[in-house]
């Protein structure tokens, strides 16, 4: 069989990028899939014939900018379009948008309270100060803090830099809002509650924590970082689910002469004196290479395809306390037709064009994390609906329409566990308060489809059901993700490589882990050939 | 110089008695000498960096610390070994932690040290790679997080939550709860309690003139303090303020929002005093041989007594910590919803005896003037630390706090002590 420079574990949207970077540096690289096609979570799949659902991700807004232009992948088919707004439809009738647009916004906001209006300007002015200081850092190489090798030195020092840049009132309100709760935060600038909450609910997604738990601040900053098309915070949908944009990514992998071979479940990776050498598939096969990278989830990466007695103590330790419990179900609805929403007026109807989120007022969010945290579910859940069949007709036949949900909370530690009858009796939770808001909806359903975090791991191995691969909270970030020393996508194996959302920057379609490793990769190779 | 220096707590006589070495006129104003609100905390330990200014020996007295839970099972704390309901995994792992905690505490405590921030950065990395990682590790966790990783034992986790979870609004879920610990078990607080009290320090400072009245306002003019007046009327001025009580009731009700640059004003609409601690006054008891006391159950327990607090409720099954020395007990979460009887019942199931004395929160700000009741000065919590609590040390030129709503967030003297060098500190030309 043929011997590559690279292969890489796992072909979601972090595994593609790194093998097409890998590819378009000259190395010979072969990406195994599990599934029957590429893409991991982000991926678009005809679960009900002509519906297209998205199971997995459903927007993109934190993709590295540096990804679709050096993989040139608007030349490889994707086409994004941009969200335009998000809405919040209230219990009293009334309803609540926000859009990308600053001065849209601000109206918007004048409607409820002109002091709140106010103090959006300053609001908005902060954050992009904040972002634009810390956006560098996801694309750093996180360094090791204890060590005085002049590389780590000097990267700390370039850390400490992009913070210097910062105002000293900007750097305390980013050491705040890096502590603190989402809800606490927008407290201190906002008295509207429905804004409050709409808010906050970036602080809270993918993630086990309340909207008023600390740090969830953080995960908020996360969700701002991202940008489209040069719009700061701007969010978009791949045309054709976000598989649109894993197929973009294969189809530049592939013409950089990555061989990509899908439904190649990897069992165990292969490691000989100290040394990863390739991978042994579920089949049989065996692939050798002088480098292994993976892109799954640190659990099933260390706890499954390498054995055990190969890493250290304190590594094995770190992989194991990794917190990954996830809260994120993912449902889809194919629909006949277009459900109403009433606390929308007739004519603000192109905000259904946008993302339709469920999330009325703080105290509603928290009690939906307090119903959660203890192993059960949201007795009305969090859910940031999207009709992407409005955006892109293609996701759904003619005259129909497909539903996407993202609905927070449920626990992957289950009590009881997640069986068949949970897994209905909590889709039927969110059809119904779903319904609260949209009173023809149910009669519209044709199918329904529901992914609990059982199902996130059993289908795209994500442990826990973590979207993020692991919590966004501070011990488990830059630095110490996943483990002190080793996150710079190495790992105590040589030539054992990490290349997804469990290494910084952490989750969402972002690129960057599997960029930020493939860029390290690539010189280390060079360095080599030099020698 | 003249200085005045409000309040009576440790704090206030550190401050005062640092000041009067540097050769300053120091006059005390305060209303009560009892030490307002850390008169509830006669546990609180003084710093060693008190102790050794003002020669007061071994200030620290150990005396472990017991957990009961409510089917009366008990474990037993010490530095170097736990007993009691534990078990043999847990037993074996307490070294390991206790090593962690005292690393991470050193480090904490040599933040407040006066070092350079390069000597406490060096000392970290002497810890070698894998210590240091987990002592950076330890203040961002969440209590259940770090006890998860190192015990299995329901109660002896919940012994070391509690604890940490005293006077603080906060459940153990909480991300960088495992801070409050930290706090905590750097100032000897989990083990210890205090051998010395505040006494000590006022018995040095009798020469001090003090004069008695309550701070009603101040009058400032061109962001600087003139006089002070009492609620008697008397009015006093000095060149330099310095003031023990609360950041919230000094600036904005004693001072006036007004009167402050608009970043301090904004910082100080912010500060964080909701209190949701209810102080109980029991009779002292001799059964756990002066330890502290934490009644409590399990992580899960914790947790769910803070979550009504979020709504503005009540817990429904409060914990509390019992300090057996003083028979003062800590209840987190009550404000006021059936407050005395959901004590009395606490006192019942632990045969505490009756309750002479049921302070809540408004009942504690109404008596020593602590905004929101809270005994701290403020939330001592992530964002309201270290250099982020530092930020109201000085909010007019010649106004400067010194209680435990700054420094390192405790009565242990240090906020005091910190904030007199820094008053005597040359003028940079």
């Amino acid at each position: 069989m043929q011997k590559y420079d690279a292969i890489v574990v796992g072909g979601g949207h972090n595994g593609l990028v790194n093998a097409a970077y890998l590819g378009k540096a000259g190395l010979k690289v072969a990406l195994l899939e599990r599934r029957p096609v590429v893409g991991g979570a982000t991926i678009t799949e005809e679960i009900h014939p002509g519906f297209k659902y998205l199971t997995g991700s459903y927007l993109i807004s934190l993709l590295r900018p540096q990804v679709i232009r050096e993989l040139e992948l608007p030349k490889h088919g994707l086409e994004i379009l941009p969200l335009e707004s998000t809405v919040a439809p209230l219990p009293d009738g009334n309803y609540f948008a926000d859009w990308p647009d600053h001065d849209m916004t601000r109206l918007e906001i004048e409607r409820f309270s002109r002091k709140d209006a106010e103090n959006y300007d300053e609001f908005n002015a902060t954050m992009r100060r904040i972002i634009f200081g810390v956006k560098p850092i996801m694309d750093m190489i996180p360094p090791d803090p204890t060590s005085l090798a002049p590389h780590d030195l000097a990267q700390m020092a370039r850390v400490r830099g992009t913070l210097d840049r910062m105002e000293r009132r900007d750097f305390h309100t980013l050491c705040r809002l890096m502590t603190m709760s989402a809800a606490d935060f927008l407290d201190e600038w906002f008295e509207t509650a429905p804004l409050k909450a709409i808010k906050s609910t970036s602080g809270i997604i993918g993630t086990f924590l309340g909207v008023r738990s600390p740090g969830t601040g953080y995960v908020l900053l996360h969700h701002y970082l991202g940008e489209l098309n040069g719009v700061p915070r701007a969010w978009g949908f791949a045309k054709g689910g976000t598989g649109g944009l894993s197929q973009s990514i294969a189809r530049s992998a592939r013409a950089h002469g990555v061989d990509i071979f899908e439904g190649m479940p990897v069992e165990q990776i292969l490691i000989e004196n100290g040394r990863a050498v390739g991978v042994a598939t579920q089949k049989g096969d065996e692939f050798r290479a002088d480098r292994v990278i993976s892109a799954a989830h640190a659990h099933p990466t260390f706890l499954k395809m390498v054995d055990s007695k190969h890493l250290p103590e304190d590594y094995l330790a770190d992989i194991n306390r990794w917190r990954t419990r996830g809260p994120s179900c993912k449902v889809n609805l194919a629909l006949d037709g277009l459900p109403d929403f009433p606390a929308i007026p007739k004519s603000k109807r192109a905000l259904l064009r946008g993302s339709i989120e469920i999330a009325p007022s703080v105290d509603y969010l928290e009690q939906a994390y307090d119903d959660a945290k203890y192993g059960g579910w949201s007795k009305r859940p969090f859910m940031d609906a999207l009709m992407p069949s409005l955006l892109d007709p293609g996701m759904a036949p003619p005259g129909k329409h497909v539903m996407s949900l993202f609905v927070q909370y449920a626990d992957a530690d289950l009590k009881g566990g997640w069986t068949d009858q949970k897994k209905a009796e909590f889709l039927d939770v969110v059809v119904d308060t779903l319904s609260e808001h949209s009173p023809d909806l149910k009669e519209k359903i044709l199918h329904k489809h529901i992914m609990t975090p059982d199902d996130l791991e059993k289908i795209f191995g994500l442990t826990g059901g973590h979207i993020f691969h692991g919590e966004l909270t501070l011990p488990q970030l830059f630095f110490m993700r996943p483990s002190p020393q080793w996150a710079n996508y190495r790992t105590p194996i040589q030539g054992l490589w990490m290349c997804g959302s469990s290494c910084h920057p952490g989750g969402c379609i972002t690129g960057a882990p599997g960029r930020n490793a493939a860029l390290e990769i690539i010189a280390e190779a060079k360095e080599q050939v030099t020698i | 110089m003249k200085v005045v220096v409000v309040g009576s707590d440790a704090n206030a006589w550190a401050a005062a008695l640092k000041l009067r070495r540097a050769g300053h006129e120091v006059v005390i104003v305060t209303g009560s000498t009892s030490g307002g609100v850390s008169s509830l905390l006669p546990g609180t330990p003084l710093s060693p960096e008190v102790a050794s200014e003002f020669e007061l020996g071994v200030v620290l007295k150990i005396v472990g610390r017991v957990g009961v839970s409510s089917e009366q099972k008990s474990v037993q704390l010490k530095l170097r070994q736990i007993s009691g309901e534990v078990s043999e995994r847990d037993q074996e792992r307490w070294p390991e932690f206790v090593k962690v905690m005292n690393n991470a505490s050193e480090i904490w405590r040599g933040l407040f040290q006066g070092s350079a921030a390069g000597d406490v950065v060096g000392r970290w990395r002497e810890f070698g790679r894998r210590q240091a990682m987990e002592v950076l590790r330890v203040p961002c966790q969440s209590l259940s997080e770090l006890l998860d990783d190192w015990f299995e034992g329901d109660l002896l986790k919940a012994t070391l939550a509690a604890s940490a979870l005293r006077g603080a609004r906060q459940g153990p879920f909480s991300p960088g709860s495992a801070f409050l610990l930290l706090q905590r078990w750097a100032r000897g607080e989990v083990f210890g309690r205090a051998k010395v009290d505040q006494e000590a320090l006022r018995s040095l400072a009798q020469d001090i003139k003090v004069s008695e009245g309550e701070v009603e306002s101040y009058k400032v003019s061109l962001g600087r303090v003139e006089s002070l007046r009492t609620s008697d009327g008397l009015e006093v001025a000095a060149d330099l303020f310095v003031s023990s009580d609360d950041p919230v009731s000094t600036l904005q009700g004693k001072v006036g929002p007004t009167r402050l640059e608009m970043d301090v004003a904004e910082l100080v609409s912010h500060w964080d005093t909701r209190s949701t601690t209810a102080v109980a006054r029991l009779e002292p008891s001799q059964r756990w041989g002066g330890a502290m006391v934490n009644f409590c159950d399990d992580l899960e327990s914790l947790e769910r007594a803070y979550d009504p607090t979020k709504y503005g409720r009540d817990s429904e099954k409060p914990f509390a910590e019992f300090d057996s020395e003083s028979g003062l007990l800590y209840v987190q979460h009550l404000r006021a919803e059936e407050a005395a009887e959901k004590v009395k019942a606490l006192c019942e199931t632990h045969q505490l005896g009756e309750v002479a004395e049921l302070m809540l929160p408004e009942d504690m700000a109404e008596k020593f003037g602590a905004h929101g009741g809270h005994l701290f000065g403020g939330e001592r919590s992530l964002w309201q630390s270290y250099t982020l609590r530092e930020q109201l040390r000085r909010p007019l030129s010649n106004l400067y706090l010194c209680g435990s709503g700054t420094g390192p967030g405790d009565h242990s003297g240090l906020s005091g002590l910190i904030c007199a060098e820094l008053i005597n500190q040359p003028v940079p030309v």
